[in-house]
């Protein structure tokens, strides 16, 4: 997963124009571009060991509630996603030359509160197509249009943190990722129960 | 009997619609005459929400009742969304193209809206496709839709707080506005609204077939 | 009488397919029961019915009077065999075990999990991954992950399949120990020979409908027929 993302920021690096580089917004749509997929190989991965042992109903059967397992699914692939990406930002900095401008903690937020999102509607779609054959592609077509939102703000955001520094718009832009966090959250919660069963 | 009316009743409206759009006053300059567009692309958009709106409500019913009819009508009501969505791309990018010159704008929060509404309507067909048929599809489609539904406002927010658009005033605000607006867009509405609605029960009915010819092979 | 399952009415289809039609059975607490029927007849969606794990399209069932599924203390009640192991094949039989142990909220599982390991003769090979172990072996830490939080009803399909005759022996002493008291069985069972000396009572199932004692026949044969 790890590999891929690298592959996907120098591939992109190497395709543009060098005069083109040192902008923030090539640099953070191309890093969240290389998220997406490391984070849909995540989600995709986070039901496999239950697919290949068949171990499914064990966790059905167990006494703990289906959102539960959830939850669980979400925190695994979230780590997954944070310790890829801690290797990959500076990569794609350096790559596109670049120098973080104000402090990392708004930065580090905007990562979180994407991957959250990511990895939230990326668990439960996972859910859904875990029994089908052509899960990976599948899952790409099912959850990219639900993102497309998310990957907008966070886009922007994280190009104006990088470029920039902390800026009202940033912040708002921040607000806006916890409102996304939330709603998708809640809803995800909620629907899992129904989707995990057979 | 029931049909033959609806369709006459259809057909009237619609007529109506052309007649007061295209013929009861005439434009006065070239912009007015490609602002007629919005006859088409108003209704058809407000038609898109609306009939992806009973499909989030037909899955709501699905899980929470389980009821099979709820999942019938979700279908349907998706079915005409599509339809509608398609509609509303098309026009929405003819009008760009005849506006503005150009077919698309990825900084449109409207284009950007109506093509990602399209795509989730496609994305709840293939997810159905793509399970095999019982209880499980169709909860799994009902959450599906539930959760596309929720990411609708939340395009239109991130668009809208994201970009500029050319493309988005109000049709009140139009300065280009047709004149005879205010008769023929409630008309236009209410006709395409008419033939949405007769879509739909046809559509309940086509599903209600289908599933009953399943059931006996 | 405590009634440890009770189904009533229970249908589930797939698709067109109807796997199980309006099922109604009691298994009282302190008795073995042993469900038998044809290869798809139904045994393994009934099972997973009652355990919860597949809901039912309608009709109810009961373990111990407490609904199953998505639910903490029913489920503590249950123990699951499916047709395949419930273990992590990446785990060793010990870590399955622990992770089952934490699952079922057991404080320090590891006595009664030595324990168990010891029962069913795999304490030397606890440490080896599950992939390294035979299908008779995978079947004997999938017992002993089934009754590691001492459940009161065992719901188990075709709990013979792999098992050699030491394995068999297991299972035997076993099922003994739940054929009494307030504990309960039911399992599945394909051929006529094994499980005769388990059960207190044998069921049949054909094409999803229970089969009253009186249509009941020897089902010797029909494994030549399918």
């Amino acid at each position: 997963m790890a590999v891929l993302a690298l592959v996907l920021v120098t591939v992109f690096g190497l395709m543009t124009d060098p005069q083109v580089r040192g902008s923030s917004e090539l640099a953070s749509g191309v890093m969240w571009l290389a998220f997406v997929f490391a984070g849909l190989l995540a989600v995709e991965r986070a039901f496999a060991s239950e697919k290949d042992s068949r171990t499914l109903p064990g966790l059905l059967v167990a006494p703990i509630p289906r959102q539960t397992v959830f939850t669980a699914k979400c925190l695994s692939s979230v780590t997954l996603l944070l310790v890829v990406q801690a290797f990959t930002v500076p990569i794609a900095l350096a790559l596109f030359e670049f120098s973080l401008s104000g402090p990392p903690l708004p930065l580090l937020a905007v990562l979180l509160l994407g991957d959250a999102a990511l990895v939230i509607l990326g668990t439960l779609t996972s859910a859904m197509v875990a029994p089908t054959r052509a899960c990976g592609p599948l899952l790409a077509v099912l959850v990219l249009p639900l993102l497309i939102p998310v990957l907008l703000v966070t886009t922007a955001c994280t190009g104006e943190l990088a470029a920039i520094g902390w800026t009202d718009r940033a912040g708002h832009l921040l607000l806006l990722l916890v409102v996304f966090d939330a709603v998708f959250g809640a809803a995800a919660y909620l629907l899992f129960p129904y989707v995990i069963e057979s | 009997m029931r049909w033959a009316l609806a369709i006459v009743g259809c057909a009237v409206l619609v007529a109506a619609a052309i007649y007061l759009g295209a013929w009861a006053s005439p434009p006065q300059n070239d912009q007015q005459a490609v602002a007629r567009l919005l006859y088409l692309h108003v209704p058809v958009a407000v038609n898109t929400l609306l009939a992806f709106t009973v499909a989030a409500v037909a899955s709501l019913l699905v899980l929470w009742r389980k009821s099979d009819g709820a999942d019938r009508l979700a279908r349907a009501a998706a079915g005409v969304g599509l339809l509608m969505g398609t509609l509303m791309l098309a026009s929405g990018a003819l009008w760009a193209r005849l506006a503005w010159g150009h077919w698309w704008d990825f900084k449109s929060p409207r284009l950007m809206l109506s093509l990602v509404l399209w795509i989730l309507f496609v994305a709840y067909f293939v997810l159905r496709a793509s399970l095999s048929a019982g209880q499980r599809q169709k909860r799994v489609a009902a959450a599906y839709c539930l959760v596309a539904y929720l990411d609708v406002p939340l395009v239109y927010l991130s668009t809208r707080l994201l970009t500029s658009d050319i493309h988005s005033p109000s049709v009140a605000a139009l300065d280009a506005r047709p004149p005879g607006l205010w008769a023929a867009l409630p008309v236009a509405l209410a006709a395409t609204t008419a033939v949405a609605a007769a879509l739909l029960a046809a559509g309940l009915r086509g599903t209600r077939r289908n599933d009953a010819q399943a059931a006996r092979t | 009488m405590t009634i440890a399952l009770e189904m009533e009415g229970v249908t589930r289809r797939f698709g067109n397919r109807t796997a199980l039609e309006d099922v109604t059975l009691r298994v009282p607490a302190g008795r073995s029961v042993r469900l038998t029927g044809a290869n798809g007849a139904g045994k393994t969606t009934l099972l997973a019915v009652a355990a919860g794990v597949l809901a039912a399209d309608s009709g109810t069932v009961s373990v111990f009077g407490r609904r199953p599924g998505n639910s903490d203390d029913t489920a503590r009640l249950i123990g699951y065999m499916a047709d395949a192991p419930l273990v992590y094949e990446a785990l060793s039989a010990r870590e399955n075990l622990m992770f089952y142990g934490r699952l079922y909220g057991l404080h320090a599982p590891d006595g009664r999990i030595g324990e168990l390991l010891d029962l069913v003769g795999l304490a030397d090979r606890a440490g080896d991954p599950v992939t390294a172990y035979s299908a008779g072996m995978q079947r004997r830490l999938d017992l002993a992950r089934a009754v590691l939080h001492e459940p009161r009803l065992l719901l188990m399909d075709e709990p013979a399949n792999s098992l050699d005759a030491d394995g068999i022996d297991i299972l035997t002493g076993l099922l003994a120990t739940y054929r009494a008291g307030d504990r309960a069985v039911l399992f599945t069972s394909h051929s006529v020979q094994a499980g005769d000396d388990w059960a207190d009572e044998t069921l049949v199932i054909e094409r999803g409908r229970l089969q009253t004692p009186a249509q009941a026949e020897p089902r010797g044969n029909e494994e030549t027929r399918h």
